[in-house]
């Protein structure tokens, strides 16, 4: 019944089912209940694994699952470090301002974290500009999040018959469309049904669906994660083996070569144009090489046109392709490899166990992966930065009482122990069972799954494990959706054009601006800009910078002042465009820059507590009836 | 509303109210904080400490040291202070926070009750 081409498709037919009974059970549940408050926020009435498990899988996005593989599976056991700043994460980033903001929220009937500024300041102008600011990072997030649905949903069906025949249908469709016509028919197909997909459940369902779904998809990402470690062991001969493995491996290099024919006294000319696809090795001689992009050798030609190759340095690696690679070509049929010029990594070339000790190999930097700069900034950056992410502090407000905030912190903390540190185990594995994944190190994820559900002769379980990262993308874009929605209804429009508006314009205009704005990203990554992963780091700091320190200031604080919350998020954006600006400056890329060697996040952080200092140093002390109304006895 | 008492903080105990003072509660939840951030900054010692020291150094393949399979700096300064501060997590988020009234449900949001 289940085959590796159709567990894919079949997976995410379960999921859009899934995902659509949840948002209509979830709009059963809402009617009856006063419109804003269930749409926005599931009327603040969610228990311990509704709360603890949205919150998880909000933070897990599909860079959890398809970035962070192919890193650990590209710079191995460093990525233990690199990651280590999420063993604190659940308890800073839910237990500092959990109980607190919950408080004031509910005390000033706050829904979005807009409002919760405007509540404690009583100051319209502070809520317009924490409104302005998370519309427009959030909307570089959503963008982000919908190219990576789509992608990710492409690399999932690649292999799906009926998906390609649909892609070439809509191929031809779309052709004549101008600007549209420039999208892979593949990826647009992806982007479409992923976006729909989306926007209908969050639409119809609102919070509380986002939190069903994410409570569903959180589950399935952790038995993924779960049976993919004893999986991966199992075939692997243990942790100790692989190690061992690994401590020998020698990173690859990479050059632009030919690939040609042998000479024509040996095989016969080609008749039909002979197609090589993309992930195919090589045995020429003692190289081991693979096929880094898809070429053609035309008929009647002796080669291809020069593309990118990869090739094994390892002779353990070499040895595992010659065993399991005889020949994917015709029989009797043998590539040649012509290269000019290979090029080694830029730290770790050459070095053994260069995989299983920091910094870690690394192709483009001369310090290597994680230089210790990089490691201290890691390790402030993971829990920090997700503690003034808007999509967790909204759900700060939405947990019924203290013991929910509590037992929350204890399912997250396990979670995230387990995942994590699984994901770092099964991935430095996966250099073991699946070489020369460099060429494309985000199919390293799906790639795995297939692998160990077909040794295991198991294929209808690789749809399980291949729906974690779908899983991840869902349970993120979803929240990020809604945020922006509430900012633009409850911030914008209810908050400053139309204070009286009736429940069933809200309603309406909730629905109104939520398709817009899922269309809008979707149209925006049609043809997705060259810089958009750039993007997101971009977004992610300056939520960050913009936020944290003026919420934690104005939670705690009785001095803090309007004037100070508007500088401390003006203070901590600048400072994150200005690094921005400077690193394009230098390194001619989209990256903020590292002043002495640390994480920007570290900069707009100083940049955000001094400005806020400053006005309330240089500024007039709060009013006494706010500073009262929070902080009396 | 029963409030319990917390390990380590001074913090009133089995006091019964109606509901906290705001400030009897600001000052609770900034208390908290303090030792969130102590025990962050702990696990940032430990583990920063430990892989700067024995994590950066280069291996011989051939004389490795392993722990439960896994690097000896790995196992030291990454999975043991993970577990160590998950533990402490746990410990902190059910004994130290305390169990205070989150306040009424604002009328015009709604409810479930």
């Amino acid at each position: 019944m289940f085959s590796e081409a159709n567990t894919a498709l079949l997976t995410f037919l379960f999921y859009t089912v899934a995902v659509f009974l949840l948002a209509i059970l979830s709009n059963r549940v809402a009617k009856g209940k006063e419109f804003v408050g269930e749409y926005f926020l599931g009327s603040r009435s969610f228990g311990v694994w509704a709360f603890a498990l949205t919150f998880a899988a909000t933070n897990a996005s599909g860079g959890t699952f398809m970035g962070f593989p192919a890193l650990i599976y590209t710079h191995g056991w460093s990525l233990a470090l690199w990651i280590a700043g999420y063993m604190a994460l659940p308890l800073v980033s839910m237990a500092i301002l959990g109980k607190r903001i919950n408080q004031i929220a509910r005390q000033s009937g706050a829904l979005t974290i807009p409002e919760v500024l405007k509540a404690r300041f009583h100051s319209e102008r502070t809520g317009l500009v924490a409104t302005s600011m998370l519309i427009f990072f959030m909307f570089f997030y959503i963008v982000a999040q919908f190219k990576a649905g789509g992608k990710i949903l492409t690399t999932l069906l690649a292999d799906d018959p009926i998906f390609q025949s649909i892609v070439q249908g809509t191929g031809s469709l779309v052709a004549p469309i101008p600007w549209v016509n420039q999208a892979d028919p593949d990826y647009l197909v992806c982007l479409l049904v992923f976006a729909v997909a989306v926007i209908v459940y969050v639409v119809y369902g609102g919070f509380r669906a986002v939190v069903w779904t994410d409570v569903m998809q959180g589950i399935v990402m952790f038995v993924g994660v779960v049976l993919m470690l004893g999986l991966t062991l199992y075939q692997v001969g243990g942790l100790e083996s692989a190690t061992k493995q690994i401590a020998v491996m020698t990173p690859p290099e990479f050059g632009e070569g030919v690939l040609r024919l042998p000479p024509k006294g040996d095989a016969k000319p080609l008749e039909q144009d002979l197609f090589i696809p993309k992930g195919m090795w090589i045995i020429d001689g003692d190289q081991v090489v693979r096929v880094a992009e898809s070429t053609v050798i035309a008929a009647g030609f002796q080669h291809a046109e020069p593309i990118r190759l990869l090739r094994l340095t390892t002779e353990s690696e070499r040895q595992r392709v010659r065993d399991s690679v005889a020949s994917q070509i015709s029989p009797g049929m043998e590539l040649q490899v012509e290269v000019e010029k290979w090029d080694a990594y830029q730290y770790g070339a050459g070095q053994t166990g260069v995989y299983i000790t920091n910094p870690g190999p690394s192709e483009t930097n001369s310090l290597g992966f994680l230089a210790i700069g990089s490691a201290i900034s890691f390790f402030i950056f993971w829990p920090f930065a997700a503690t003034g992410q808007p999509s967790n502090l909204v759900r700060l407000l939405s947990f019924k009482d203290t013991k929910t905030l509590q037992y929350s912190v204890v399912t997250v903390s396990v979670y995230y122990a387990v995942i994590y540190f699984s994901l770092v185990v099964v991935f430095c594995c996966a250099r073991v069972l699946l070489p020369g994944m460099e060429i494309d190190p985000d199919r390293t994820m799906p790639d795995l799954a297939t692998h160990l559900t077909r040794v295991a002769g198991i294929p209808w379980l690789a749809g399980i494990l291949v729906a974690a990262p779908f899983a991840a993308v869902m349970s993120s874009v979803d929240s990020f959706l809604l945020v922006v929605s509430s900012a633009v209804v409850r911030d914008l429009y209810q908050g400053s054009i139309n204070k009286n508006a009736s429940e069933a314009k809200i309603k309406k205009l909730s629905y109104q601006v939520t398709i817009v704005v899922g269309f809008l990203a979707m149209c925006f990554v049609l043809n997705p800009p060259k810089y958009l992963q750039d993007l997101i780091v971009f977004a992610t700091g300056g939520l960050a910078a913009c936020f944290l320190v003026p919420l934690v200031l104005s939670l705690y604080w009785r001095r803090m002042t309007s004037t100070a919350a508007i500088a401390g998020m003006m203070g901590g954006t600048l400072m994150h465009v200005v690094l921005t600006g400077w690193g394009y400056y230098v390194e001619q890329e989209f990256r903020a820059f590292e002043f002495l060697g640390l994480n920007p996040f570290l900069w707009d952080l100083v940049g955000s507590v001094g400005a806020c200092l400053l006005a309330v140093l240089l500024g007039p002390p709060p009013e006494s009836e706010t500073v009262r109304e929070y902080f009396s006895e | 509303m029963k409030r319990k008492a917390t390990v380590g903080l001074k913090i009133e105990s089995d006091q019964k109210v109606d509901r906290p003072s705001p400030r009897s509660s600001v000052l609770q939840s900034a208390r908290e904080a303090k030792w969130i951030l102590l025990i962050w900054f702990a696990s940032f010692v430990w583990t920063l400490g430990y892989c700067t020291r024995y994590g950066y150094q280069p291996v011989d393949p051939s004389q490795l040291n392993l722990v439960m399979g896994m690097p000896h700096w790995v196992f030291w300064g990454v999975v043991m202070p993970w577990v160590t501060t998950m533990i402490v997590s746990i410990w902190f988020a059910l004994f130290c926070i305390r169990d205070d009234e989150l306040g009424e449900e604002p009328p015009e949001s709604g409810g479930d009750s």
